[in-house]
C-alpha cells in the first residue's frame, strides 16, 4: 500500500501538467470556500442592515459574491472533467 | 584590463605544464572535471528551483536564526554556497528578503559548505570513488536527454556527482605519482609567512576557478599525498574561504544596492573569518586537535583535521560576527546608500532578479506596485485633488465643491519624471526573461504587466480632461451647471481612489480584491446617471450642445479612468497571494456579467 502512495507520489511528481491541472483545481477550491464564507458573512449583515443606502450596497455586494461562486464552480466542474 | 592578461597567462602557464609533465595533466584535467561537475550540479538544482526552493527561503528567513540554518541546510545538500549566495542576491534585489537574513544565509553557507571538506576527506580519499563515478555518469547522461524537466534536474545532479568524484579520482592520482618525480613539500614554508602565502596562493586559485570546493579538493588530495604540509594545508583552506566572495561579488555587479551590500557582507564575513583564522591559527590548531582527539580522528590524519579546521574557523566567525549583525548592516545601509536619481527607475528589475521564476515575479509585483502609487497620485493631483483629501475627507463632495479652481498640473512631466522609466524597464524585463514564455509563470507577469498598461491608460486619459476641467470648474466660469458636473466626475474618480486605498489598507486577502468588483458597479452606476444627467441639461438648453459633447467625451474619460483603476488594482492585489492568484483571475466578473448583476439590482 505504501509503494502504490509512493508510486503515486512520484508519477505525480513527474507528471508536471498534470501537478499544474491539480494545483489549479485545490486553488479553486481553497477560494470558493472563502467565496462561500464571504456570501454568509453579507447576507447576516445585510439581515441586521436598516439603512437603505447601506442595504443597496451589501446586496449587490452579495449579488457579486454568488455570481463568482456560480462562475468558479463552473470552473471547477471544467477542470474535473479534463 | 586583469582579465586580458590573466587568460592568456593561465593558458599558457597551463600548456607549459603539460608539455613538461603528464602528471600535472592528470591533476589540471581532474580539477578541469571537477568544475564541470560543479557546473552540472548547480544546473540540476536549478531545475528545481521554479517553485519549491523559492516558497521554502521565503518561509524559512523569518528570523536571524533560522537564515543562517536554511543557509546551511542548503549548501550542505546543494554542496554549492555560490548557488545559495546568488539565490540570496536575487531574492534580496526581488525585496523577497532582508538584507539581515541575506547575511544570515551567507554565514550559514559559509559554515554549510565546510561540509564539503568532510565528504571528501572522510569518503572521497578513502573510497574508490571512481568506481561510483562511472555508473553515475550513465545514469546522469540517460536522463539529461529525457523531456521532463525534474527527469534532466536529476540526470544534471547524477552527472554532476560522477563527475565531481571522477574530477577527485583523477587529482587523488596525480598527486600520488607526482610525489614519485618531484617532491613539493620541499617548497613548504614554515610559521607565519608560510601560512600568510599559502593563505594568497589560496585566494588566487580560488579567484581562478571560482570554487572554493575546488581549491580544497586540491588541497585535501595534495595533503594526502603528502605533496604540502598541514600548516601550509590550514593557509590554502583560510586562502579558499576568502577567495570564494569573489562568485558573489561577480553575482552582484548586476544586482542593486541590496545585492550589492550583501556581496560586500560576504566579502566582511570571509575577510574578518580569514584574518581571526590567521591570527589565532596555533590556537585553534590546539583546539583541532583535542577536537579531533575527542571524535577519535588519527593525530596523523591530517586530511580529516583540516576539515575540522575548516568547519571551527567558519563557526568562530559565525559566533563573532552573529553579534555584529545590527552594526554591519547599518553599516552596510551607510556606505552603499541607495541611489535617488532624477527620474525614477526601477530598483527590483536586476539581472539578479530575473534569475529565477519567483524573484523576476516579485520583482515586476514591487515595481508595478510602484508605478501604482505613482498613477494614483497623478491622477488624483491632475484632477486638482490632493491625496490626503481623498483619502480622509469625511465629505469628499463637500470638499470638492469648495475649491473655487482646478490648478494646472503637468501631467505629461510627472508621468515621465514617475511612471515612464518603470513601466518601460518591465515591458522590457518581462520580455527579456527566459522564462516568460512558460506557462506556469508567464500568466502572473502578464496580468502585471496589462495592470501597467491600465495605469498607463489612465493617467493618459486624465490628461485628456484636464484641459475642460480647468476651464468649467473655475468658479468665475459662465455656467455653474458645468462646473456641478464636472466636480461631480472628479468626486466620481476620487472616491474610486477612495475606495482602492482603503482596500489596500485594511485587507490583503485575495477574495476582498474580488470585492472590488462592488466598485465598478458602482462605478457603472454612476456613469448612467450622470450621463442621463447631461441629456437631461442638454435638453432643458441648461448647457449648450458643444458642452454636452465635452462632457460626454470627458465623463466617458473619466469612467475609463475609474475601470483601469480598479482593474489594474484587482490584478496587483491579488499577485500578493502566488497561492490564488489564479482561481482569483478565474471568478472576476466581466463587463456582461456586471450588467447583469446590475439589471437585477
Amino acid at each position: 500500500m505504501k509503494r502504490k502512495k509512493l508510486l503515486e507520489a512520484l508519477a505525480g511528481w513527474l507528471d508536471k501538467e498534470g501537478q499544474k491541472q491539480r494545483d489549479h483545481r485545490e486553488e479553486l477550491e481553497e477560494l470558493l470556500e472563502k467565496l462561500k464564507k464571504k456570501e454568509t458573512n453579507l447576507e447576516q449583515k445585510l439581515e441586521k442592515e436598516k439603512n437603505k443606502g447601506k442595504h443597496k450596497q451589501l446586496s449587490d455586494a452579495l449579488s457579486i459574491v454568488r455570481l463568482q461562486y456560480a462562475k468558479g464552480v463552473k470552473v471547477l466542474e471544467g477542470l474535473q472533467q479534463d | 584590463m586583469l582579465k586580458k592578461f590573466l587568460l592568456p597567462i593561465i593558458l599558457l602557464v597551463l600548456a607549459y605544464g603539460f608539455w613538461i609533465s603528464p602528471n600535472f595533466k592528470a591533476i589540471a584535467a581532474g580539477v578541469a572535471i571537477f568544475l564541470f561537475g560543479m557546473l552540472s550540479l548547480e544546473q540540476g538544482f536549478q531545475a528545481f528551483t521554479g517553485g519549491g526552493l523559492e516558497r521554502l527561503l521565503r518561509r524559512t528567513t523569518s528570523s536571524t536564526g533560522r537564515s543562517v540554518l536554511f543557509g546551511i541546510v542548503s549548501t550542505t545538500i546543494m554542496q554549492s554556497s555560490s548557488l545559495v549566495s546568488v539565490i540570496a542576491i536575487s531574492f534580496l534585489s526581488a525585496g523577497l528578503i532582508t538584507l539581515a537574513a541575506g547575511i544570515g544565509i551567507i554565514f550559514g553557507a559559509n559554515l554549510g559548505t565546510t561540509t564539503g571538506a568532510w565528504l571528501i576527506a572522510g569518503f572521497g580519499l578513502k573510497v574508490n570513488i571512481a568506481a561510483y563515478a562511472m555508473p553515475m555518469l550513465a545514469f546522469g547522461v540517460i536522463l539529461i536527454f529525457q523531456s521532463s524537466k525534474s527527469l534532466k534536474g536529476i540526470g544534471y545532479i547524477l552527472a554532476g556527482l560522477g563527475f565531481l568524484f571522477l574530477g577527485i579520482h583523477y587529482m587523488k592520482e596525480g598527486f600520488e605519482t607526482f610525489k614519485n618525480t618531484i617532491n613539493l613539500a620541499e617548497y613548504a614554508i614554515a610559521g607565519y609567512p608560510g601560512v600568510l602565502i599559502f593563505t594568497g596562493i589560496g585566494i588566487f586559485a580560488t579567484v581562478v576557478m571560482q570554487s572554493s570546493h575546488a581549491t580544497l579538493v586540491l588541497t585535501i588530495t595534495a595533503l594526502a599525498a603528502g605533496q604540502i604540509t598541514y600548516e601550509n594545508g590550514l593557509g590554502l583552506a583560510i586562502g579558499a574561504n576568502i577567495g570564494t566572495t569573489i562568485t558573489a561579488i561577480l553575482g552582484a555587479m548586476s544586482a542593486n544596492e541590496g545585492g550589492k551590500r550583501l556581496a560586500a557582507a560576504h566579502l566582511v564575513f570571509n575577510v574578518v573569518t580569514g584574518v581571526i583564522a590567521i591570527i589565532f591559527i596555533y590556537q585553534i590548531v590546539a583546539v583541532v586537535d583535542a577536537t579531533a582527539g575527542a571524535v577519535g580522528i588519527a593525530p596523523d590524519d591530517y586530511t580529516l583535521k583540516l576539515a575540522v579546521f575548516h568547519t571551527l574557523f567558519n563557526l568562530l566567525g559565525i559566533i563573532v560576527m552573529l553579534p555584529l549583525m545590527g552594526k554591519l548592516v547599518a553599516g552596510l545601509i551607510k556606505f552603499i546608500p541607495e541611489k535617488k536619481p532624477e527620474v525614477d527607475q526601477p530598483k527590483y528589475l536586476t539581472d539578479a532578479s530575473a534569475a529565477f521564476p519567483e524573484t523576476a515575479l516579485e520583482a515586476v509585483r514591487l515595481e508595478t506596485q510602484r508605478v501604482y502609487e505613482a498613477a494614483l497620485r497623478i491622477i488624483g493631483d491632475g484632477l486638482g485633488m490632493r491625496r490626503e483629501e481623498i483619502v480622509s475627507s469625511p465629505d469628499l463632495e463637500e470638499a470638492v465643491a469648495a475649491q473655487p479652481r482646478v490648478h494646472e498640473f503637468d501631467i505629461d512631466a510627472m508621468y515621465e519624471k514617475h511612471i515612464k522609466g518603470i513601466y518601460s524597464a518591465i515591458v522590457a524585463f518581462i520580455s527579456g526573461t527566459a522564462f516568460s514564455r512558460q506557462e506556469e509563470h508567464s500568466s502572473g507577469l502578464r496580468w502585471l504587466r496589462n495592470a501597467c498598461t491600465r495605469m498607463v491608460e489612465a493617467v493618459k486619459d486624465t490628461h485628456h480632461i484636464q484641459e475642460n476641467l480647468i476651464e468649467y470648474v473655475d468658479a468665475d466660469s459662465e455656467n455653474p451647471k458645468m462646473r456641478e458636473l464636472y466636480n461631480r466626475i472628479r468626486v466620481q474618480v476620487g472616491l474610486v481612489i477612495r475606495g482602492l486605498e482603503e482596500m489596500r489598507d485594511s485587507s490583503t486577502e485575495v477574495v476582498d480584491a474580488l470585492s472590488l468588483d462592488a466598485l465598478k458597479l458602482q462605478v457603472n452606476e454612476e456613469q448612467e446617471s450622470i450621463n442621463q444627467v447631461i441629456a437631461e441639461m442638454i435638453s432643458q438648453r441648461a448647457i449648450t450642445p458643444a458642452m454636452g459633447s465635452s462632457l460626454i467625451n470627458d465623463s466617458g474619460f473619466a469612467y475609463a479612468i475609474s475601470v483601469n483603476l480598479i482593474e489594474a488594482a484587482q490584478s496587483l492585489f491579488v499577485s500578493s497571494d502566488r497561492d490564488l492568484d489564479q482561481a482569483a483571475h478565474d471568478v472576476v466578473l466581466d463587463e456582461d456579467e456586471l450588467k447583469q448583476v446590475q439589471a437585477a439590482g
